[in-house]
C-alpha cells in the first residue's frame, strides 16, 4: 500500500499550505483546523512539524473503536474513518500516539487522513518538499 | 463557511468596553478593494483633522488581506492603519505571520479599535465574543513573555497574538506592533498608538471557514503563482539568504547606507549579510508566514558572543540600520540588537537611525561624547562602532531612560531639541526616519520616498524595476514607458510613470494580503494574477484598468488624509543630506545626489499624472472622477 510520509521534517517552514488545500478539498473551504494534516508550531523557536496518520499496521485507533468505524479500504488498503459509523466517542483520538485523529465538534465525528484515496493533494503544494509517498507492505 | 464578497468590520471601543459590527457591500469592495482600501476610508471617516495620534480619538485599524486565510501564495499579510505619532499623518504598516488569517477565521475582515481603556487591557476575539481582560500584570512584559502568558491564561490552543512590547507602552514613537513573536508592523509608531489606548495584546481565535467563489480558477491561479515563485530567481534568492541577502549586492552597487548615510559601502559587509547568516551557520532554520512559498523569514542565533541570543530575522533593514548605520559590522552584536528590538517591540529601522544620529551628533559636539544609563550608573562612549552603547540605548529608548528618552521621539524631535545643525543629519522626512535605501543613486526610489504619505521608505511604492535587474523588470519598464532604456536608476526621465504604477500595485498587494516580496520585489505574482485571484475569491470582477482605478482611489484617499492635516508639496521631500550632500563613490564615477531641481521636475510630472494641483492637492475633478465627492479639506 501507499503511505503519506514526512521526507524531511527539518525543512518544514510552517506555511500551512498542506492544511489549506486539505481543508478545501475535504471541507469545501479554508478551515485549517479541519485539515487531515495538522502543522504543529512552536512559535518561540520557530519550529513547525506536520502531523499525519502513519497508517499503522496494528492501528491503535481501529483497535479501540467500539463501533469498528476505522476500516481499511479494500482497493487502496488505506485506513479511514467511516463517517456514518463513527459515534464521536473520541477514544481513537486518545489512542493515536501521533495525534493524527482530529475531532470535528460541529459534526460530532472524528476524521483523519484518507490519503485522498491515493494521491494526497498536500504533497504538491508543499514548498519545502517535506511530504512524500512511500510504498509499504 | 463564509464568502468573501463583502467585508465584516468589528469595531471595539476600549473606553466603553463594548463592540459592534458593520458591513461593507460588494460595491464597496469593488471601489476600495477591501482591506487597506476600506481601512483608509474608515480612518478618514472615523477621525477629525488635528486629533492627537496618541489620544483616544485616534483609531487603530487591523486589515488582513481580502484573501488572507485562503491558500493564495504569500497571502498571510495584515496592514495596520492609523494616524502616526511620528509624522502626524496617515500611516500604514504591515506584518506577516499567522495573526491575520486567524482574525479572518473569527468571521471579521477588519478590526477597528477605538477609545482608550482605563487600565492595561488584553482583548480576545472569537467567533462569538469579544472579551476585555485586565492586563495590569502584563505591564512592561516583553513580546515573548506577553505572548506566552496570554496563551496560557486563555487556554486556547491556537490563539494567535498581536501585542506591543514595553516600547509601545512607553509611547516610543517608533514602537511597532508584533505578531507571532517575531513579525512586526513596524513603521510610524503604531505600537505607541496601541500603547496610548492601554491595549497590550489582541488574541484572535476563529473557527469560521472561508469559501471561494470559483474554486477551480482560484486553484489554477494559485498553481500558476507557485510555479512563478519557484521559477523566479529573486524569490529563490530570498528563500536562500532572506532579505539580508541583499546586503552584498547593495554594498557592491555602493548604495548601502553606512555611517548615517555618509558612505555608500563598507569593507566588511559580508560580516552582516544574509550570505554570512546562512554560510557561517547563524541560521537555525527558515520560516514562512501563513501560506507563503518563499519563506524568507529566518530564525537565527549567536555563535561566539551574547550566547543564548535567538530571534526571528534579522532582515536587511535591521542589519543596515545597526551594522552599517552605526558601524558595528559584527554578526553576534547585530543579532543581539535584533533580539532586543523584537523583545521590546521596536522598529529596527528607526531605532538604528536614531542611534546613528546620536553618534554623529556627539562626534560633531552637539551631544556629550559619553552618556550614563541611570538604571546601572554605567557610562558609555557615544562613538561610531561602540556596540555596547548601541545595545544599551535600545533598552534605554524602550524604557525612556536618560538619553533614551530624547531618542524615543525620533530624530526629528531629538534634533529640534538639540538645536544647531543637528537637523541636517537627522535623516527623516515628514518625521519618519528613512529606511536603509540609498535614494541618491536611484531616482524612482527618491520620488517614491518623497511622495510616500507615510514618509521616506520603501513599502508604499517599491519601484524596483528601475534597476532593470531581471527580464520581468525590464519588460515592465518598457510597458510603462515605451522603452526599457528607462530601467536605469540614475536618470529622472519617466520615473514618475514608473512610481505611479508601483504605488498602485502596492495597494493591490496590501488589499489582497499578498507579500510585496512576491509582487514588487520580484514581479513573480503579476497584476493579472491578482485580478484573477480577486475575482475567483470574491466573485467581484475587475478589469486590469478597473483594478488600477480602485487603487488610485485608495491612494487619493490616503493623500487626502494628509492634505486635511495640512500637508502640501513642501512635505514631499527627502532628508536634507540626500538633497544637499553628495554620496562619495568610486573614483571615476560622478558623486550621487538628488538635487531639489531634479525632485521638482519629477514631482511636477507625478502630480500631473495623479491629477493633483501644483501644491500636491488632488483636484476636485480628480476626486469626483474617483467617486470621492465626499472628501472636503
Amino acid at each position: 500500500m501507499k503511505k503519506l510520509i514526512i521526507n524531511a521534517v527539518a525543512q518544514c517552514v510552517g506555511c500551512r499550505q498542506c492544511e489549506l488545500i486539505c481543508s478545501l478539498i475535504k471541507e469545501k473551504g479554508f478551515a485549517p483546523w479541519l485539515a487531515r494534516i495538522q502543522v504543529k508550531r512552536d512559535e518561540e523557536i520557530v519550529l513547525a512539524e506536520p502531523i499525519i496518520c502513519q497508517q499503522c499496521i496494528d492501528a491503535p485507533c481501529a483497535a479501540v473503536c467500539p463501533v469498528d468505524a476505522i476500516v481499511k479500504s479494500e482497493t487502496t488498503e488505506v485506513l479511514h474513518v467511516d463517517q456514518i459509523e463513527c459515534i464521536g466517542c473520541m477514544q481513537c483520538v486518545e489512542a493515536c500516539p501521533y495525534g493524527a485523529m482530529v475531532f470535528d465538534a460541529q459534526k460530532g465525528k472524528v476524521f483523519k487522513c484518507d490519503m485522498c484515496w491515493g494521491e494526497p493533494a498536500c504533497i504538491s503544494v508543499c514548498p519545502a518538499n517535506v511530504l512524500g509517498i512511500e510504498e509499504v507492505n | 463557511m463564509r464568502r468573501l464578497n463583502s467585508a465584516h468590520v468589528l469595531h471595539v471601543n476600549l473606553t466603553k468596553k463594548d463592540y459592534w459590527t458593520e458591513e461593507y457591500s460588494s460595491e464597496d469592495m469593488q471601489n476600495y478593494l477591501g482591506a487597506r482600501g476600506l481601512a483608509s476610508l474608515i480612518l478618514w471617516k472615523s477621525t477629525k483633522k488635528g486629533i492627537d495620534p496618541l489620544g483616544p480619538e485616534n483609531v487603530l485599524i487591523f486589515a488582513p488581506g481580502v484573501l488572507t486565510g485562503t491558500n493564495i501564495p504569500t497571502g498571510g499579510r495584515t496592514t495596520v492603519i492609523g494616524k502616526s505619532p511620528a509624522t502626524g499623518m496617515f500611516m500604514k504598516a504591515s506584518m506577516g505571520g499567522h495573526w491575520g488569517a486567524e482574525l479572518k477565521y473569527t468571521g471579521y475582515d477588519l478590526l477597528v479599535v477605538h477609545g482608550k481603556a482605563v487600565g492595561l487591557t488584553n482583548v480576545i476575539i472569537t467567533n462569538s465574543d469579544v472579551k476585555f481582560l485586565d492586563a495590569s500584570d502584563f505591564k512592561n512584559l516583553d513580546v515573548i513573555r506577553t505572548t506566552e502568558k496570554l496563551s496560557v491564561e486563555t487556554n486556547l490552543p491556537t490563539l494567535e497574538i498581536a501585542c506591543i512590547g514595553p516600547s509601545g507602552e512607553n509611547l516610543v514613537k517608533f514602537a511597532g506592533i508584533m505578531c507571532n513573536m517575531y513579525h512586526t508592523a513596524a513603521r510610524g509608531g503604531l505600537g505607541a498608538v496601541m500603547g496610548s489606548k492601554n491595549l497590550k495584546a489582541i488574541g484572535v481565535y476563529g473557527k469560521n471557514g472561508i469559501s471561494l467563489n470559483d474554486v477551480e480558477t482560484f486553484l489554477k491561479t494559485a498553481e500558476k503563482a507557485r510555479r512563478s515563485i519557484d521559477g523566479t530567481g529573486r524569490c529563490q534568492f530570498y528563500k536562500e539568504y532572506g532579505t539580508a541577502g541583499v546586503v552584498m549586492g547593495t554594498n557592491e552597487a555602493e548604495a548601502f547606507p553606512v555611517k548615517n548615510f555618509q558612505l555608500g559601502s563598507m569593507e566588511n559587509a559580508y560580516d552582516i549579510s544574509g550570505q554570512c547568516l546562512t554560510e557561517q551557520k547563524y541560521l537555525v532554520r527558515r520560516e514562512s508566514c501563513f501560506a507563503c512559498s518563499i519563506s524568507c523569514k529566518r530564525y537565527t542565533q549567536t555563535k561566539q558572543r551574547y550566547l543564548g541570543t535567538k530571534s526571528g530575522g534579522p532582515e536587511y533593514e535591521t542589519l543596515g540600520a545597526f551594522g552599517a548605520g552605526c558601524m558595528v559590522p559584527d554578526m553576534d552584536a547585530n543579532l543581539k540588537a535584533n533580539e532586543l528590538s523584537n523583545l521590546w517591540g521596536l522598529d529596527t529601522i528607526s531605532a538604528g537611525a536614531v542611534i546613528q544620529w546620536a553618534m554623529e551628533t556627539a562626534e560633531k559636539g552637539l551631544l556629550p561624547d559619553t552618556f550614563q544609563d541611570p538604571l546601572t550608573g554605567k557610562k558609555y562612549k557615544l562613538t561610531w562602532g561602540n556596540e555596547e552603547a548601541m545595545l544599551v540605548l535600545l533598552d534605554m529608548i524602550s524604557f525612556r531612560r536618560g538619553l533614551g528618552d530624547l531618542l524615543a521621539d525620533g530624530v526629528k524631535i531629538a534634533a529640534e531639541k538639540v538645536g544647531g545643525d543637528a537637523w541636517k543629519w537627522a535623516l527623516h522626512a515628514k518625521g519618519l526616519e528613512q529606511s536603509r535605501v540609498e535614494t541618491r543613486n536611484a531616482k524612482a526610489y527618491a520620488l517614491a520616498f518623497a511622495t510616500n504619505p507615510r514618509g521616506p521608505d520603501h513599502l508604499y511604492g517599491q519601484p524596483m524595476a528601475e534597476f532593470g535587474f531581471s527580464p520581468e523588470a525590464r519588460a515592465l519598464v518598457k510597458k510603462l514607458t515605451g522603452d526599457e532604456k528607462y530601467a536605469t536608476p540614475n536618470i529622472i526621465e519617466k520615473k514618475p510613470e514608473i512610481v505611479v504604477w508601483h504605488e498602485e500595485c502596492f495597494v493591490m498587494t496590501d488589499c489582497l494580503g499578498v507579500c510585496s516580496r512576491a509582487t514588487l520585489s520580484t514581479y513573480a505574482i503579476t497584476v493579472e494574477m491578482m485580478a484573477d485571484f480577486f475575482e475567483a475569491g470574491t466573485g467581484i470582477k475587475l478589469s486590469e484598468e478597473e483594478f488600477h482605478k480602485a487603487a488610485r482611489r485608495v491612494i487619493n484617499m490616503e493623500r487626502s488624509f494628509n492634505i486635511r492635516e495640512g500637508a502640501d508639496r513642501s512635505l514631499d521631500t527627502l532628508p536634507w543630506r540626500i538633497m544637499n550632500e553628495g554620496l562619495p563613490i568610486s573614483t571615476g564615477k560622478k558623486e550621487a545626489i538628488v538635487t531639489p531641481k531634479e525632485l521638482n521636475i519629477m514631482l511636477d510630472r507625478y502630480y500631473e499624472i495623479r491629477g493633483w494641483d501644483n501644491s500636491g492637492k488632488p483636484t476636485r475633478e480628480t476626486l469626483n472622477n474617483l467617486g470621492l465627492q465626499f472628501i472636503e479639506y
